[in-house]
Parts: structure tokens; C-alpha cells; sequence
């Protein structure tokens, strides 16, 4: 068996029977507000906290000081993890190269994960998001180039965070019937070896909840239930849905 | 003359017509062997029960008799032998194990006196038939319902059967319950049952391949023929040689298979091949498509194309994707499949190994596989032409491309010949608007040393490539190119490049390897935009512009540093600046124009 990337997501990890699979590209899929690039960042934050490992997070729209900011009000001060955690600031290139064509941003992409790695041994990765790299690569054949990008992560043998924007619930996507079968614009789900959907789900008349869904992880026998998603002193819980 | 013996007489008329019609145009030799003897014994009992009703002669029964005995284990012989091909037929036993009892039933019939009118009411004739009639819709209806490639010949083969059934053993049950006993010996449905046999026949005899599209260069052609019977591993930077190969041998009447990728689009390669068989390689097993990880299903599906369609063509297209969404055992396990599966069936297999690492190609090929390489066209034409015309090569290329439909990057190395003369003919063309006869000499000058580099370039892959099947290294280079273009008159005394040319050429080529060296693919891109900030072009670069384009490689290189928050990466980013600055201003001596 693959050895596994916990989450420390208290109670996922379990329902992931022990973790993600190290080397699998996963897809965090959710809609706005789901807590998606927050997710993701606690996966790099208690990886680097609990057993060390490096993690690299590249923000293609965010710019750092901000990330940071909303990473500390959630109670994870990236100070702690400083030396462990190297957040890439994108955003940052995209001003300095407005004239940059289309295929060089993937390019630049593959630049920056291999020369970090080279002085910053990191084992996980979070690219957020996969809709700011479409929007700036304009792919002519999205997945065979989502393809090789997955393909080159996995040449450096990294565990990869994807974020995916998915549609607000008043979307008339979200009415459509395919949309439990495709959390992917491109169908680049079928690409990835894992998907965790996150969405809002309405409660009464006045609350919302967050739920989240562990939709596919390749190897693993996971369980394929929504589950409520709480965060609660500095740290994701989830819990059995109370119908 | 009876209403019933001239319906008789009418089938049998219908029946001799499929029969000639499959003479005519069936190919396949062991096919259409059976095809015959199926269609002989069909007549023999219609013709058998006339004639003997005609003059009185009940002797002619056995003949009935014992053609309806054997029309039954021909019919199954020719269904098992249509799928399996010759792992059914090579095992002769078993051909003869369906047939023997038949004339065991003939032998049985003939010494206890039965008639075709009662062959019927015997049991062990029955069991018989049931037997025969069993395993070859059993097969049919499998493959109809499981396999993509002959679901319609298996459809056809299903209905032919049950045409045979209804109008046998049915439709003696009911003669019988009306008592008319007299009716009972011909069939009324041989003629229709032997369309839809002949049917079958003729898809897989005339596969729908040969697709008229525009050729690209018709007249000066290039074209790379693959060894049949083999498995070729194509070495390409994208599947575009593989695909033009393939297309190329659908277009000489091959019957083609391809498995291909959802990325391949509805591109103008889809269009060229529409007629071939396509399975899509994706993530849900569908009508044509075939699940990524699925790789028993892909085995399968290409030995149904293989064995049905000997000496045909299969491109693997979508096999990185195969590779990816398997372990790489799995992937060596297909490829050693098919290597066996080429030479059983003489089938080509194409596997394009484009968008695998090297770790993964070294793995799949083994010592004495086919291996084509190709190299980048698009990238060497462009060298070639900027070293002759400078900027002006760009604009040309796109020009000559359009002209053809197609894109830079989908040039291959059979258009080089045509694009060659493209070129001197442009040029020329240019020359003379330009009206200086002075001028004009060197400009044709210019033209034709252009062209010659092109079809120096053309031909030293060629010889490369034979010399390569002369000797062959590691792997075995099975190119059988053939070149035909029409002769270029070379002036003698025509140059092909200026030596201070190539001084500042070798200058141009560090510059973009130093920039791809320390940015990757990014630096063709970092090189243009410095340039650019300098208001430079490549092909008019000085020895004076190199240092302050060394030095804004160098800030670039730290730009790119200061987005990183890990202050070693940040310090190494610092260091490859000054490396890259030293590397950039060394060029001047190496480029020999210091």
C-alpha cells in the first residue's frame, strides 16, 4: 500500500481509510465560500506541523499578503510554518508579465515547481486554481493539457491540491442533471486520482452548512457520503450529517 | 406446375444469384470457400426436392436429405471461422468434430430409410441442429452485443440465423399442424439468409476506408511506410507522423482501427480517417468508447479488428494515455500482446510514444522493436529559413501553411520537399518585383540556397534513417522511406549559407540554449521580451547588444527569484542570474565575433 498524506482533517481521515495516496492529483471542487483554498492550506499546514513535510502553495490569484491574512484569522499563522510552507505568489508574475503569451504561463509553471524543488525539497502541492491557469493559459485542448500538466506533477513525485471553482447553487449549472457525475468543466475529473467536493448545503430557513464529499480517490475504499464540515478552533472536523 | 414449385423455383433462382454475387465479390479465400459450399448445399435441397417432384424420383430425397443434414454444421463452421479466423480453422478437429455428425445423420438416415419429409420428427437430428444452431448464435449475438468493431457483421450473422430457423425446423411444425406434407423438403429462406451472410462477408472483405481528402503534396510526396506485421514504436514530439502514417495506408485501402484519446477533437486528422473503426479511449466504457484503465477490453477490441481484418492498420493513439492510467507492467504486458497479435495477423501497429518520459519508453521497447523518429519539423524548417532570410522566414512559413490548411506545428517532413520549392518559387517572385538585376542574382541566389538547405535537411533524415535500417543500434529502424519530388535545377556555384552567417547563427542558437537552460521552455519567451525592451530582433543581435542583454537576462532571472518566499531558493535564483549573465557574454567569443 501506498503510504498515505493525512489530511488532519479530524474524522476524513478515516473516512479516507488513512489518507491520500502519496503521488495521487487531487481535486478540490466546491463552490464559492466552501472553504476550498483554506482546505487546502491546512493539508500543507499540519503536514508541515505534524511530521515535517514540505509543502508548496502557488496562488495564481490571491497575492500572499492577503492568503496570509486569512490564514491567520483562521488561526493558522504561517510564521509557524515558515521554513516548511513556501506559498509562490503568482499573482505577483501577472502583473510584472501582462504581455506573456498564453503558452508560457504553463511553462512558467513547470519553471518555478522544478527550480523550487530542487533547493525546497516539497512533497505536496496546491495550485490555486485550476480556473486562473485555464483563464491564463487558454488551452486549445484542455485535456490533454491538464493531462500533461497532472503528468508532470507526478514526474516530480508530488501529491498535488487542485482547486476547482464550481458554480454557485444558483447557477443553472447546478440544476443540471450531470452535475453529480461531473465536478469539472473539461471533465478533467476523470484525469485527476481523486476528488473532494465541497458545497453549501441550506438548513432551515436562515442556516447554511458546509458538507463535504470525498467523490473519488483512486486505491483508497473510502466512503462516498456527504459529511458536515465544521471549523472550529483553528481546525477542520467533520462530523455524521443529523437529518 | 404447382403454385409451391414455382415459389420453390423462384428461391432457387434467388439463391444461385447470391451465390454468383459472392463469387464475384467476395475476397477472402477461406471465406468465400465456405460461402460457396453453404450456398451449394442451399441449392441442392430446393433444386433436389424440385427435380425429384418433377419426375416422380424419390431416390432424389437423399439428396435432399442429406444437404438440409449438412447445411446446418457449414452454417456454424463458416460463423466460428468468420470470428476466430484461423485459431478456429488452423485447429482443423474442430471443424471436422461440428461436421462428423453429420455424416454420421446422413449415414443413419440413408440405412434406416427416413425421409426429408420426417427428418424432422428424429430426435437426434433435432439435438443436432439445436447443437449447431447454439454455438454459432451464441457467438454471434456475443459479438454483436460486446464487440465494437463487428457488432453490425454480428447483428447480420444473428439475423441470418434465426432466418435459418424459423424457415427449418419452424416452419416444419407448422407445415406439419396444416398436414401439408407435400410442402415439406425445400427452404423459402436460404436466398435471405445468404444476403445477410454475404452482407457480413463483404463489410469486413471492403472495409469503408478509402476516405478522398485533400493530400497536402500530392506530387512531392514523402512518405514513411511502416513494415505490416509489426508493432512500431513512433518517437515524435506530438502523435502527428503516427497519424499521417496511418492515414496514409487507410488512403491505400487498408482497413484501419484507431484507439483513440477525446483529446483528438473533431481535427482535420478525424475527418481523414472518419471511415476507419474509432474506439474512444476515455473514462466510461460506452458504445465506442473503451474505459482508460480497461486494458482486457482494449486487447480484446483490437484482436477483434486484427483478426478480421488481416494486414490492416491500428494506431494506438490515445496509448500515453494508456500508460498513465495503468502501471507500466500492465502497459508492457499490451505491447507484448500486440507485438504477437502483428505477427499472427500481419497487422501494423502503430504506438506513438509521445507525452511519455524517457524512464517510461525504456521500459516499453524492447531490443529488435521497430522504432520511427521523427524530429521537430516545424523547428528546424524555421532554423533553416532564419538563417537564409531572417524574419521574413516566419511570415513565409505561416503564408505556405495556410496556403495548405494547415497549422506550423502540424508540418511534417512530407511537405519539406514542396515546401522547398514553395520557397524558391516566393522568393523568385519577390525578386522580380524588386526590378535590380544586381539585386536579383543574389536574391535567386539566396532562393535556391534555401531550397537546397531544405532538401538537405529532408534527405539527411532519410539517409539517416536507412543508414540507421543498414545498421541498426539498440532497436530496429524499419523505415522504408520513399521520396519522389521533382528535380530542382541548381545553378552550379550556389552557396548554401554565408560563413559570417553561421558565425552569428551558432551566436543566436547559445543565446536561446542559455535562456532555456536557466528558464526552461520560458525562455524563448524571456528572450523575445528582453528584445523586445531593448528594441532589438534576434537576427540583427550585435556583439554590442549582448551586454545589456546580459544584464536584463540577469534582473529577469532575480524578478522571477523575488516572487519566492524561501530565501535559499531566492539566494540560488540570485547566483544563476550572475552565472547566466557570465554564460550570455561568453557567447561573444564562442560565436567567433569578438
Amino acid at each position: 500500500m501506498k503510504p498515505r498524506i493525512r489530511t488532519y482533517i479530524d474524522g476524513f481521515d478515516s473516512i479516507l481509510n488513512g489518507g491520500i495516496p502519496e503521488g495521487h492529483n487531487v481535486l478540490v471542487v466546491g463552490t464559492p465560500g466552501t472553504m476550498k483554498s483554506s482546505v487546502a492550506y491546512s493539508v500543507l499546514y499540519n503536514n508541515a506541523i505534524n511530521n515535517g513535510t514540505k509543502g508548496l502553495y502557488i496562488s495564481l490569484e490571491q497575492k500572499r499578503a492577503s492568503l496570509f491574512d486569512h490564514m491567520r484569522s483562521l488561526g493558522m499563522s504561517p510564521e509557524t510554518v515558515k521554513d516548511r510552507v513556501s506559498v509562490l505568489d503568482l499573482s505577483e508574475l501577472r502583473k510584472k508579465m501582462r504581455d506573456a503569451q498564453q503558452d508560457v504561463w504553463i511553462d512558467f509553471l513547470q519553471m518555478y515547481t522544478k527550480s523550487i524543488k530542487k533547493g525546497f525539497d516539497y512533497r505536496l502541492l496546491v495550485l490555486d486554481s485550476l480556473d486562473a491557469v485555464e483563464a491564463l493559459a487558454k488551452f486549445d485542448d484542455f485535456r490533454m493539457e491538464f493531462f500533461k500538466l497532472l503528468k508532470w506533477f507526478k514526474s516530480l513525485g508530488l501529491t498535488t491540491f487542485i482547486i476547482t471553482e464550481m458554480p454557485g447553487v444558483s447557477s443553472p449549472i447546478m440544476s443540471s442533471p450531470d452535475i453529480w457525475s461531473s465536478f469539472g468543466k473539461h471533465k478533467e475529473d476523470y484525469l485527476a486520482d481523486g476528488i473532494v467536493f465541497l458545497k453549501m448545503e441550506k438548513r432551515g430557513d436562515f442556516e447554511v452548512q458546509r458538507r463535504i464529499r470525498c467523490v473519488k480517490m483512486r486505491s483508497v475504499r473510502h466512503d462516498t457520503r456527504y459529511f458536515a464540515m465544521v471549523f472550529d478552533g483553528g481546525r477542520f472536523q467533520v462530523t455524521r450529517i443529523m437529518a | 406446375m404447382t403454385p409451391e414449385f414455382v415459389l420453390v423455383l423462384v428461391i432457387s433462382v434467388f439463391t444461385l444469384a447470391v451465390l454468383v454475387a459472392g463469387i464475384l465479390f467476395l475476397n477472402q479465400g477461406r471465406m468465400k470457400t465456405l460461402f460457396v459450399a453453404l450456398h451449394i448445399l442451399f441449392l441442392m435441397v430446393n433444386i433436389s426436392w424440385l427435380v425429384g417432384r418433377q419426375l416422380h424420383e424419390n431416390g432424389l430425397d437423399i439428396l435432399t436429405l442429406s444437404s438440409t443434414v449438412m447445411v446446418f454444421p457449414v452454417v456454424a463452421i463458416l460463423v466460428l471461422a468468420f470470428f476466430h479466423g484461423r485459431s478456429f480453422t488452423g485447429r482443423i478437429y474442430l471443424p471436422i468434430m461440428i461436421f462428423l455428425p453429420s455424416l454420421g445423420i446422413v449415414y443413419v438416415s440413408v440405412v434406416e430409410a427416413w425421409t426429408s419429409s420426417d427428418l424432422y420428427d428424429h430426435s437426434v437430428f433435432i439435438y443436432y441442429i439445436v447443437f449447431c444452431l447454439a454455438i454459432s448464435l451464441a457467438e454471434s449475438i456475443a459479438v454483436w452485443l460486446r464487440s465494437s468493431i463487428l457488432r453490425k457483421e454480428g447483428y447480420l450473422l444473428v439475423l441470418s440465423l434465426i432466418i435459418l430457423l424459423v424457415t427449418g425446423p419452424i416452419h416444419y411444425q407448422e407445415l406439419r399442424i396444416l398436414s401439408a406434407d407435400d410442402f415439406i423438403g425445400p427452404n423459402l429462406g436460404f436466398p435471405l439468409s445468404g444476403v445477410a451472410i454475404l452482407m457480413a462477408l463483404l463489410r469486413t472483405d471492403h472495409p469503408p476506408v478509402s476516405v478522398k481528402t485533400k493530400r497536402r503534396t500530392q506530387e512531392n510526396a514523402l512518405r514513411f511506410l511502416p513494415e505490416p506485421g509489426r508493432l512500431h514504436f513512433v518517437s515524435e514530439a506530438r502523435p502527428k507522423y503516427s497519424r499521417s502514417i496511418f492515414a496514409d495506408e487507410l488512403d491505400n485501402g487498408k482497413a484501419g482501427l484507431v484507439l483513440a484519446s477525446s483529446g483528438m477533437g473533431q481535427s482535420a486528422f478525424r475527418s481523414r480517417i472518419r471511415n476507419a473503426a474509432t474506439i474512444e479511449v476515455s473514462f466510461t466504457n460506452g458504445k465506442d468508447s473503451i474505459r482508460a484503465w480497461d486494458l482486457g477490453r482494449v486487447y480484446y477490441c483490437i484482436r477483434d479488428f486484427a483478426s478480421a481484418h488481416r494486414n490492416g492498420i491500428v494506431l494506438v493513439d490515445a496509448f500515453p494515455l494508456l500508460v498513465y492510467n495503468n502501471d507500466i507492467s500492465s502497459a508492457r504486458e499490451l505491447v507484448s500482446s500486440m507485438r504477437s497479435l502483428a505477427k499472427r495477423t500481419d497487422c501494423t501497429f502503430l504506438v506513438p510514444l509521445s507525452l511519455l518520459t524517457s524512464t517510461e519508453s525504456s521500459r516499453l521497447v524492447v531490443s529488435g522493436d521497430s522504432m520511427m523518429e521523427f524530429p521537430d519539423v516545424e523547428i528546424k524548417v524555421l532554423e533553416i529559413l532564419e538563417a537564409h532570410i531572417g524574419n521574413l522566414s516566419r511570415h513565409l512559413l505561416r503564408k505556405y501553411c495556410r496556403s495548405k490548411g494547415i497549422a506550423i506545428k502540424d508540418l511534417l517532413l512530407e511537405d519539406v520537399p514542396d515546401l522547398a520549392l514553395w520557397i524558391m518559387n516566393t522568393l523568385d517572385s519577390l525578386g522580380v518585383r524588386a526590378g535590380d538585376a544586381a539585386m536579383l542574382r543574389n536574391w535567386k541566389n539566396e532562393s535556391y540556397s534555401t531550397s537546397l538547405d531544405l532538401m538537405r535537411f529532408c534527405n539527411s533524415d532519410i539517409e539517416e534513417a536507412q543508414r540507421l535500417q543498414a545498421d541498426p543500434p539498440f532497436t530496429t529502424e524499419s523505415l522504408i522511406p520513399q521520396v519522389v519530388y521533382a528535380g530542382m535545377d541548381v545553378p552550379p556555384g550556389t552557396r548554401t549559407a554565408k560563413a559570417t552567417k553561421m558565425s552569428e547563427k551558432a551566436m543566436r542558437e547559445g543565446l536561446l540554449l542559455v535562456f532555456l537552460k536557466y528558464f526552461g521552455e520560458a525562455g524563448r519567451f524571456v528572450l523575445a521580451r528582453e528584445l523586445g525592451e531593448l528594441n532589438k530582433r534576434l537576427d540583427s543581435l550585435t556583439v554590442a547588444d549582448l551586454i545589456p542583454l546580459a544584464d536584463r537576462a540577469q534582473e529577469a532571472m532575480m524578478d522571477f527569484g523575488e516572487i519566492v518566499d524561501i530565501e535559499n531558493i531566492r539566494t540560488d535564483m540570485k547566483s544563476k542570474g550572475y552565472r547566466m549573465r557570465d554564460e550570455i557574454v561568453g557567447l561573444v567569443s564562442e560565436g567567433g565575433l569578438a
